[in-house]
């Protein structure tokens, strides 16, 4: 497989963006008397609207590696031995590993920010009613941000499994099963053994 | 009823699991053999790969397949052969439609 391939690809996924910290009520309490979020509260807004436009730009980055992974993988497999056949599928399964635990770091990103939202923005009753509600609609607004970053990164994952699949003769043949009771039978004794 | 093949690959990604999943995904497969547009295994395209699709399992696990036939022009295949088990799930297509 080309190295730029490669590179392209690494280099997308270590440029997925990171959400940011959101604002808390306390951290616009010096702009409470007004009813308005004031200076602070238009910053809050402008990084969530910068991580959401970010989020966007790196889902369209996953589809064109997407597209060069697949162009340079259709090119080269014209020619290849069993050598490099192995050495891309060696680089495949390390690229869905990587793609593995930044989807887990996702993972734990998000629940952490859901937990906020239903927690501490929410329940600030000092909070004026604005301000509360102004912070909850950042704070969704990098959420669904980053719901959509992390299926875009499970589509990808899954990408690479189906990829590395095409070129892997492990992945092709195999019993098959019409009645499903059969199927699970000779799964579990298979699984078993 | 929908065929599925078993392929040492898929056997492969499946022993890794613990046992609980690993039933999880025998019995997904099970029932989407029987049912393959039942909402509850949420049959998606892989995107940009065509002719492989994936099923929910549980606990955040998918199941790779790849359909049998490409030229089969049914919207939901009836052959596939089971490659891969995948440990994440979407979350946000999901959280819309619950």
């Amino acid at each position: 497989m080309s190295l730029s391939a490669l590179k392209f690809a690494e280099d997308a996924l270590s440029a997925a963006p990171v959400p940011p910290m959101f604002g808390t009520p306390a951290d616009l309490r010096g702009e409470r008397g007004s009813g308005d979020v004031g200076e602070r509260g238009r910053a809050v807004a402008e990084r969530a609207h910068g991580y959401a436009r970010r989020a966007e730009a790196w889902q369209r980055q996953l589809a064109q590696v997407e597209q060069q992974l697949q162009t340079s993988l259709a090119e080269e497999t014209r020619e290849w031995s069993d050598k490099d056949r192995d050495a891309a599928l060696a680089f495949l399964e390390r690229l869905a590993s990587a793609v593995d635990g930044h989807l887990s770091l996702q993972k734990t990103r998000i629940a952490d920010m859901e937990r906020a939202l239903a927690g501490r923005l929410g329940g600030d009753r000092e909070a004026p009613a604005e301000v509360d509600r102004f912070l909850q609609e950042q704070a969704e607004r990098v959420l669904q941000s980053l719901r959509r970053q992390h299926d875009r990164a499970v589509e990808f994952y899954y990408f690479l499994l189906a990829l590395h699949a095409e070129y892997d003769p492990d992945a092709r043949g195999g019993r098959t099963f019409s009645d499903p009771a059969e199927f699970a039978s000779y799964m579990r004794q298979q699984l078993k053994a | 009823m929908t065929t599925v093949a078993t392929s040492k690959s898929f056997f492969k990604y499946a022993k890794r699991l613990s046992i609980d999943r690993q039933e999880e995904v025998v019995a997904a497969i099970s029932g989407f053999m029987q049912d393959p547009t039942a909402a509850r295994f949420n049959l998606e395209k892989v995107k940009n790969r065509t002719g492989y699709w994936t099923i929910r399992s549980s606990y955040g696990d998918r199941i790779l397949l790849r359909q049998t036939d490409l030229a089969d022009p049914a919207p939901v295949p009836d052959a596939f052969e089971a490659i891969a088990v995948g440990n994440h799930d979407l979350i946000y297509k999901t959280y819309f439609r619950k």
